[in-house]
């Protein structure tokens, strides 16, 4: 009976360890996370504004696509999580599917850049 | 024993299969709503198929991964579906809902009961909201349970004043206590443990009924007691609460937290007193001790990017005076003194997503306690401290997907208690090292939003010094026919070591002889239980609806006999307390019904019902009735708070049935009169209100037992407490009259 319970809390580790084996290989650093929001804006001179702004501590990438109005950022979760790049992005001028621009801040963007507000 | 361990150790083995099977490439994502709040239950799908699943309790989900790009849909119940294009490579999502689709009367109406039942839980749990704790002036943990159907308080001991709970009929040390999922005030410091967590200290209760988990031993037999204390990261800056009784007791209350980024600390202090020479029945014994107690408790916290830690001391002393108020005629005086005084500290450090895995997580705990007890019990004396030392570290994780975790963990609880009654020793050293294993599966549907069946299995092995090896298999299983209902099923052994005397410890204020058999060993028992949960609405309100039936069986239970025949010798006669192994059969059955309903915009009722049949093998040969065990219990609970809660109404009643007393009819019939073979039905009707002014200040004021009903003699043989019949432990009912109450709570930046 002890042998037999030896043997099962081997088992056990066992399994913990064959199970770390399974885990899929991340392809992205561990940690890094995706998230795509939408961001109003109009041009490439949007894009580079939205992009730059979006870059925050923790933010390693940030694609915007003038088409679909998605902004892709991969970021780290430990350090930053949506709602700051949201803020960010909303503090040059660009409205978020969550944050509303200041109408001063919107008012200064240049002339190609005065999309249409979000709702 | 041998076949239920080949048992674990086969779905042990066929787990490891299910993690071998499962596809490597992995989605892993959060579901956060706008406020970056995870979402529980969130269903996750590929856009046109069926392959999904649900998010966990942690908000996060998993599921295999496309080859080429695709669209993942995430749905909540009051939120936008939204739809995420994954691109091949992006395997770690955070997505995020928006937008409240349903109108506004929906989230009111959708507020819940108080002391609600879930319908989602896997495990019969019943969460005790800090809302529901208000209702009663709850000095301390063992008077929250007064609104409560499931457990119940009884009357103090007519001496030492010691309470005691039942669960499932059966007395509260067959439950296990936790605070904050930590096993704490064991031993010695059994018959006051839910006094020393004061009221304010108590943010919620989580009562877990039958076989309920093992990852914190193996000695909960019939449930699960978890205190959640307040935290100095969510408590109010400043609390102070102030209470007064007519029962002569004054209570203060202050909670300090400062809130920081990471680390945040508070500190908590209570002090209490009762005074009072309350003797209503006019038998020379004061009907309810004098105490006083000063507790205090530091809390240490942090959460940030390095994980999650704390560190915690409660230091305590408490002493309470009762026995006779006058000296009788041959200059004697009865007099019990009981002090404790205790320190404990205990420390948690947690991380999730070790090692870089978005699902592995770690736990520990480490605490470490140290208990003195001193008492005088007329004649008797005890004299008992307790060193205590314990250790668990958790780890948790997924096997593939999110609808297999497994949780492995390890833990190891050292007791050293030195324990004296008069001249006899009873000290003992116990170590108990285990490890623990539970493996859930959930089966998400992805109609309901939320899985629809959910299996438990889990077991631990232990080896305790006093008694060997010890193997602990439970399960629990629940299936929901919708969201709003779900039948469980639960099963599981249970063992505990007896503290006999501790436990026991009011016995000592008698003349009796105390007899320990030789070969007392330790508890063991099975519980199954099945639970039926519904929520539904009757004419557009909600209501709760619930039955539970739970069996426990006894394979080892020590008896505490206090009816055995005296021994006599000339004229003088002794009585005894015998405490022996069952020799035969030893059971509880018990049935709870439950219902609530909102019949009116802000008027919530609730009714209980429960039967119980506690029965147990004594060494006379019969199969007895537990004596103070009601066989019938009803509570009937009215709530009214006026829209804008600046008023709350709280009255409820309780019902208690007839109850069997000890067998007297050994003692003279002079003494016992008042003492019938089984106790009337009687009700006990308590009120509160409470009014709220502003955001800062809340006064409350009630009174308990408004009808007075009233056990008049609580002690038999009072008048004569060195004879061999004095006794103070048969107490059915309250031997407090009306008891009127007066309450302020005052948080400068809001309660």
């Amino acid at each position: 009976m002890k042998y037999g319970i030896f043997f099962g809390l081997f088992l056990l580790f066992n399994m913990g360890a064959a199970q770390a084996q399974n885990m899929p290989a991340a392809s992205t650093p561990a940690g890094l996370m995706t998230t795509k929001f939408k961001v109003y804006g109009n041009c490439g001179m949007c894009e580079q504004r939205i992009e730059k702004a979006a870059k925050i501590k923790g933010v390693k990438t940030a694609d915007w696509d003038v088409d679909t109005k998605i902004l892709a950022i991969t970021f780290n979760g430990k350090k930053v999580t949506p709602a700051k790049v949201h803020k960010a992005v909303a503090a040059v001028g660009h409205d978020t599917d969550m944050v509303k621009a200041d109408d001063k801040t919107y008012a200064k963007l240049h002339a190609c850049c005065q999309y249409d507000r979000a709702q | 024993m041998k076949n239920i361990f080949y048992l674990l150790l086969g779905v042990l083995v066929s787990l490891h299969t299910v993690a071998a099977q499962q596809p490597t490439a992995l989605l892993m994502g959060v579901v956060t709503n706008e406020k970056e709040e995870l979402l529980v239950g969130a269903s996750v799908f590929w856009k046109d198929t069926k392959e999904g699943t649900v998010t966990d309790i942690n908000g996060r989900f998993s599921l295999p991964l496309r080859i080429k790009q695709a669209t993942l849909v995430v749905n909540y119940v009051g939120y936008t579906p939204a739809e995420v294009e994954v691109l091949p490579g992006e395997n770690n999502l955070w997505v995020e809902v928006t937008g409240i689709r349903q109108l506004q009367e929906v989230t009111v109406q959708g507020k819940g009961f108080d002391n609600h039942l879930s319908t989602l839980e896997t495990r019969n749990v019943e969460r005790i909201t800090s809302n529901e704790l208000r209702k009663a002036p709850c000095c301390n943990l063992s008077e929250s349970f007064q609104t409560n159907g499931a457990i119940d308080v009884t009357y103090p001991n007519a001496l030492t004043g010691v309470k005691e709970i039942q669960l499932l009929g059966l007395r509260g040390i067959y439950s296990q206590f936790l605070v904050e999922n930590r096993p704490t005030m064991t031993g010695i410091a059994t018959p006051f443990a839910f006094e020393y967590i004061p009221g304010s200290w108590l943010s919620g209760i989580v009562l877990a009924k039958g076989a309920s988990t093992v990852k914190n031993g193996s000695n909960g037999i019939t449930g699960q007691i978890n205190a959640d204390l307040v935290k100095p990261q969510t408590d109010k800056p400043l609390f102070v609460n102030l209470f007064t009784s007519t029962e002569g007791r004054g209570e203060v209350n202050i909670h300090l937290n400062k809130k920081g980024e990471t680390t945040s600390n508070g500190l908590y202090l209570h002090g209490s007193a009762v005074n009072n020479t309350w003797d209503t029945n006019s038998d020379n014994f004061k009907d309810s001790p004098n105490r006083r107690q000063l507790n205090g408790m530091y809390r240490l916290v942090y959460d940030g990017p390095k994980g999650c830690a704390q560190f915690n001391v409660q230091a305590l002393t408490d002493r309470r005076q009762s026995g006779q108020i006058r000296e009788n005629k041959f200059g004697q005086l009865f007099s019990i003194d009981q002090h404790n005084d205790r320190l404990e500290m205990w420390g948690k450090y947690g991380k999730e997503e070790l090692f870089g895995r978005q699902f592995l997580e770690l736990g520990n705990i480490i605490g470490a306690s140290w208990h003195r007890t001193s008492a005088v019990f007329g004649p008797n004396n005890y004299r008992a401290e307790q060193k205590s030392l314990y250790w668990q570290t958790l780890v948790q994780n997924i096997i593939g997907t999110t609808n297999h975790t497994i949780v492995i963990a390890p833990s190891i609880q050292y007791d050293d208690i030195q324990e004296f009654v008069n001249e006899g020793d009873l000290s003992r050293r116990e170590t108990v090292a285990g490890l623990m294993g539970e493996y859930t599966y959930s089966r998400p549907n992805l109609d309901m939003e939320m899985p629809d069946l959910v299996v438990v299995l889990s077991g631990r092995v232990d080896w305790n010094s006093r008694f060997g090896w010890q193997v602990t298999p439970r399960m629990s299983a629940k299936y929901n026919f919708t969201p709003k209902s779900v039948f469980r099923v639960s099963a599981g052994r249970g063992f505990r070591s007896p503290n006999l005397m501790a436990e026991n410890i009011s016995l000592l204020a008698s003349n009796r002889s105390f007899r320990f058999a030789s070969d007392i060993g330790v508890e063991e028992a099975w519980n199954y239980g099945v639970n039926y949960t519904r929520d539904f609405k009757i004419a557009r309100r909600d209501a709760n609806f619930s039955v539970d039936l739970y069996r426990t069986d006894f394979v080892n239970q020590v008896l505490v006999d206090v009816e055995q025949p005296p021994t006599v010798f000339g004229s003088d006669s002794t009585f005894s307390v015998s405490f022996y192994n069952a020799p035969g059969k030893s059971f509880s059955n018990s049935l709870l019904v439950y219902f609530q309903y909102n019949i009116l915009k802000g008027l919530d009722v609730k009714l209980a019902f429960k039967w119980n049949d506690v029965r147990a093998m004594f060494a006379d040969g019969n199969l007895k009735t537990q004596p103070l065990v009601a066989k019938h219990r009803g509570l009937i609970t009215l709530d009214y708070a006026t829209p804008a809660k600046r008023w709350l109404f709280t009255t409820y009643v309780q019902i208690v049935g007839e109850q069997r007393l000890p067998d007297n009819s050994a003692l003279p019939h002079r003494y016992t009169h008042d003492f019938p073979v089984t106790t009337p039905t009687f009700g006990l009707w308590n009120a509160q209100v409470t009014r709220r002014f502003g955001q800062k200040w809340e006064l409350y004021a009630g009174c308990e037992n408004i009808t007075g009903y009233q056990q008049h003699h609580a002690i038999i043989a009072a008048e004569e407490p060195q004879s061999p019949f004095f006794n103070g432990s048969q107490v059915w009912a309250p031997m407090m009259r009306q008891i009127g109450y007066l309450g302020i709570r005052f948080a400068p930046a809001g309660l």
